[in-house]
């Protein structure tokens, strides 16, 4: 008896360090794409009051960090690529599990989509692996694969692939090959949830369709689902369809257009940026031709986003709050790798489409002779640096360009050295020719257009900036509180 | 099912095995079996449960004859003479003889039908049926007839409970490949209860793990170097490609057959069954019969008892035996038999494994090279023996082994090209266009097989001629490795399971489950 309890005991020691082993691998194993996204959003849940879910629209235009550096929102951002509303909606059940945000604001991008669950199975792995195995994500999983015929698109039965979603060490145990020290050392999310997907793209026509289509499939079904759980759940749902130049790909508008008609019959807001074409540009703002926004797109439809959540949801500003403090050093470090972005840029107008950042100020010189004029592109980047964000006040109004873009640059070259100060400390923007000089929030800047510098005295001394002499811009980004110049560089753009 | 899932429905009936009372042990294995059938292929029951039943009934009806037999002789003792119990006897065994053969008509019947009419359709250019192939039902259709020509001998009695004979027609393990147990062997082994014992289920459990590695880190991992060179274009691949290629497939056929089997095997342990081995590390083997007596042994063990001697022993083949003695000498004589039936058989084994040209000269490759080397075996005997100082050494042993591995390996071509026309093609180039450059590591990474993966195989591979090698030499590995000291046991246990979880080929995109045998 006494050898049989011995036995037992040393078989319940093998198995639970087989299962310990087994759980450690996994972790390493794994690909970390979700867990890097999902683990820092478990670790602060009990801090957040907005979350966003969506597909890769929601997730590459909100950055959350920028709206907690606008408004002091503590948000996150759990969109994912190719996620339809119905693995959205698991998501948010999940996340629900973690935290009670304020408001959950849904992207309706996907709403046309017929199936529960996109063709790329990695996709929802993507979406749903980082959340722990709960009795909510079994239900989740059962209830995306439950279509008996539904593959993915290596041809995998979706019914198939319950097992590895919920043991995605099944899916990742090949990755034995690909291993890096990265997978032992995951580096987790800093960036609250957003991608900054950073390029200027030219974008295609776009169409809009003001028909809507009936009400139909599992997008509505879960969107409703969504709505019902998350007011139950005393979650306030916002719901977005954010811009992008769209073709009507699969009827998506009609299928977008459609959702207003939902919302108000369940009473939630919904805002159709598709239809709003002047909060963001698409000549300066988008990523690739159709579909996703660039930085400055994004930081346009976040700060409008913010400044709604801030005034008409009530969701509080947590800045200055001693148990936020985690919040500001990770904002500091989000700072630092945008500065970065712009250091490693080697495309010239990228790095102008970089420079309408709002964590810094910037001054901008034009020689007389500079190329920029000639390029219609670096003409509306530019301007773009100095563009107004616009806020859900303006809708409605007749917004025109020519408010949105402060910047009065020269017709053309032979009018002295131009120079701009954004100054987004003071929010204010000062320009000048030839000599001069801009007042600002941190001190002043002078401009000597003969010599083609400008020097800037800030709060922590003084800089001069120089342009080169074959210079078509050369720009400077400052820290926006003191004025210390950060970085500089002179832009030459492509001979035409 | 994943080989996974099989593994862990294993598992979750050997905990349940142990559970249950011990009277009704063998009922939950039966109960266990016939849901695992229904699961895998529940539109294929019938054909399994007629299969029991009739061999089952048939069996019976045999016993009963006899009985029916001896009981008329016992009762008569005094009034019947010699030649009367005699006649008695062989009216009993004629009427036996037709319940058989009705039995093996019926049987083979629909083996065959269901097996072989696309084939023949095939032949006669007409579209595939696509007919439904019960899962396993070559090795439980030559189970149940084994069993009904041992009752038919007289060497089993029958079994009068049709559930038990059910079970053991349908012990779910074996249902996948294999291997072709004996009824006298495993029968009483199903329906009697085993207590559980730790040892019995880790020997089991390890055998498992080695079945997976063996199927899942190496078959299938060389799979797709094999499945490019095969399924190449006749003439595109030059010689060293095809040597190879067929190399490949050797390793992969070994190790997706034993691995399966070892997997059975290994699964049958935790019940405390032990089934009958089916490999004896086939590849150390020093001639073509050495190798056929260690390779899917069961099939070998059966063509033996019930078509080899059974057709050696037919009046026409002694007529032929006699008068081949008085021509060719007595030791031809004596050959001559089993030289015939070696041919038969193969012939046989061939046409199971498929009604093509390839597997058809597959096995009258391999039949009458073991026809020819049993004729000539008294010349290479005295051969030997007047070469005795080198024949006797370690370096002969070596070269026989090779030898007979060059052998098996040409055969393999005819198994695996889809045609016997490809299968000469290939060994054509072997011979003509062999240039060792042609392989390289940017080739092997286009077949499928890119330079991380050739090493796991290598490795794996080198434990496997390893583990082999001991076990060939007596080393008990198995158990050896069980008596490790604790930390060094569990630390290659862990290395063997997650040597699989990790390496293997498995989870989505990968059918793992589809052995090679599972077609047959």
């Amino acid at each position: 008896m006494k050898k049989k309890g011995k036995g037992a005991v040393t078989g319940a020691v093998f198995f639970a360090v087989l299962i310990a082993l087994l759980l450690g691998l996994g972790r390493v194993m794994e690909y970390k794409g979700s867990r890097e996204k999902i683990e820092p959003f478990l670790q602060r849940a009990q801090q957040i009051d907005v979350l966003f879910f969506g597909d890769s629209h929601a997730y590459s235009d909100i950055y959350p960090m920028e709206l907690w550096d606008g408004y002091g929102i503590a948000a996150y951002n759990l969109a994912s690529y190719n996620l339809p509303i119905p693995v959205s909606y698991w998501v948010m059940r999940n996340a629900l599990l973690a935290c009670k945000p304020k408001v959950a604001v849904l992207d309706v991008n996907q709403v046309w989509e017929p199936a529960k669950v996109c063709e790329s199975s990695s996709d929802v792995h993507l979406g749903l692996d980082g959340f722990p195995l709960t009795r909510t994500k079994i239900e989740a999983v059962f209830d995306l694969t439950d279509d008996p015929l539904l593959t993915d698109k290596e041809g995998n039965r979706y019914r198939d692939l319950r097992a590895e979603f919920l043991f995605p060490f099944i899916k990742y145990h090949t990755r034995w090959n690909d291993l890096g020290i990265k997978d032992l050392r995951p580096e987790y999310e800093r960036e609250l949830g957003g991608e900054r997907n950073i390029a200027v793209a030219v974008p295609d026509d776009y169409v809009l369709v003001p028909d809507a289509a009936d009400e139909q499939g599992p997008g509505f079904v879960y969107l409703r689902r969504f709505i019902a759980d998350c007011r139950d759940a005393g979650v306030r749902v916002l719901l977005t369809n954010l811009p992008y130049p769209c073709r009507n790909n699969n009827d998506e508008q009609l299928y977008t257009n459609a959702v207003a008609y939902t919302t108000e019959e369940c009473g939630v807001e919904y805002i159709d940026f598709v239809y709003m074409d002047q909060v963001v540009d698409y000549g300066t703002d988008c990523y690739d031709p159709a579909s996703h926004l660039n930085p400055s797109g994004a930081w346009k439809v976040t700060d409008l986003i913010g400044g709604h959540l801030s005034q008409a949801y009530g969701v509080p500003d947590h800045r200055g709050e001693a148990a936020y403090a985690g919040w500001d050093r990770d904002y500091a470090a989000y700072r630092e790798r945008k500065l970065q972005s712009l250091r490693e840029e080697t495309d010239p107008k990228t790095f102008l489409m970089l420079l309408a950042d709002p964590s810094f100020s910037t001054v901008l010189l034009l020689p007389e002779d500079s190329a920029a004029y000639a390029d219609d592109l670096a003409v509306r980047l530019l301007q773009n640096a100095g563009r107004r964000h616009l806020t859900m006040a303006d809708m409605g109004e007749a917004v025109w360009s020519d408010m949105l873009m402060p910047l009065n640059l020269p017709e053309g070259p032979g009018n002295g050295t131009y120079m701009a100060v954004i100054d987004r400390g003071g929010r204010a923007i000062g320009e000048c020719r030839g000599s001069g000089s801009v007042e600002t929030c941190f001190g002043s800047v002078l401009l000597d257009g003969s010599a083609g510098t400008a020097e800037i005295r800030g709060s922590r001394g003084s800089a001069v900036l120089n342009a080169q002499p074959d210079a078509d811009v050369h720009a400077a980004v400052l820290d926006r509180a003191t004025g210390e110049v950060l970085y500089e560089r002179t832009v030459r753009l492509p001979k035409k | 099912m994943s080989l996974f899932q099989l593994a862990a429905y294993g598992a979750v009936c050997c905990a349940v095995y142990y559970l249950v009372p011990r009277r009704i042990r063998w009922m939950f294995l039966l109960a266990a079996s016939l849901g695992f059938y229904a699961f895998r292929a529940a539109a294929c029951l019938p054909f399994i449960l007629l299969t029991a039943l009739s061999v089952w009934g048939a069996a019976l009806r045999m016993g009963r004859i006899s009985e029916a037999c001896e009981a008329q002789i016992r009762e008569k003792k005094d009034s019947l003479a010699p030649a009367d119990r005699k006649n008695l006897r062989r009216e009993a065994k004629g009427r036996k003889r037709v319940v058989m053969l009705a039995a093996l008509v019926l049987n083979f019947a629909i083996l065959a039908v269901l097996k072989y009419t696309d084939d023949v359709r095939g032949w006669l250019g007409l579209s595939r049926l696509g007919l439904l192939l019960p899962l396993g039902i070559s090795f439980y259709t030559f189970q149940s007839t084994g069993y009904l020509l041992d009752v038919y001998n007289g060497k089993t009695a029958p079994q009068r409970n049709p559930a038990k004979f059910c079970l053991f027609v349908s012990f779910f393990p074996q249902l996948l490949q294999g291997p072709i147990a004996r009824y006298d062997d495993l029968s009483a082994q199903l329906t009697e209860p085993h207590d559980f014992d730790a040892q019995t289920v880790k020997r089991g459990a390890v055998l498992l793990f080695w079945g997976l590695l063996k199927k899942l880190v190496i078959a299938d991992r060389v799979l797709p170097l094999v499945d490019a060179v095969f399924s190449a274009e006749a003439g595109s691949m030059g010689g060293a490609a095809a040597v190879v290629g067929v190399l490949a497939y050797s390793l992969q056929q070994y190790c997706d057959f034993s691995g399966g089997i070892d997997l059975i095997t290994g699964i049958a342990e935790l019940f405390g069954i032990r089934l009958a081995p089916n490999f004896k590390r086939p590849y150390f083997s020093v001639s073509l019969a050495d190798f056929w007596r260690r390779w899917h042994i069961s099939l070998g063990a059966w063509m033996r008892d019930y078509v080899f001697y059974p057709f050696a022993l037919t009046r026409p083949v002694t007529r032929l035996s006699k008068a081949a003695k008085k021509r060719f000498g007595a030791e031809f004589a004596r050959a001559l038999p089993a030289a015939l039936g070696n041919i038969l058989v193969f012939l046989l084994v061939g046409v199971w494994h498929g009604a093509t040209s390839n597997y058809i000269l597959w096995g009258l490759y391999n039949g009458v090279l073991l026809a020819l080397s049993a004729l000539l075996e008294p010349a290479f005997r005295r051969l030997n023996e007047r070469h005795a100082a080198l024949t006797s050494g370690r370096g002969f042993h070596v070269f026989r082994v090779l030898r007979t591995f060059v052998i098996v390996n040409i055969g393999w071509f005819f198994d695996r090209c889809a045609h016997a026309g490809d299968a000469l093609s290939m060994m054509g180039r072997v011979v003509t266009d062999l240039r060792a450059e042609q392989i390289t590591a940017e080739w092997l990474g286009q077949c499928g097989l890119p330079a991380p993966d050739a090493a796991v195989l290598a490795a794996y591979t080198l434990l496997l001629f390893g583990v082999s090698l001991a076990a060939e030499r007596g080393v008990q590995v198995r158990d050896g490795l069980l008596r490790l000291p604790l930390p060094l046991r569990w630390a290659l246990l862990y290395a063997l399971i997650f040597s699989v979880l990790i390496f293997g080929v498995w989870g989505s995109g990968f059918n793992e489950a589809s052995f090679i045998y599972f077609q047959f």
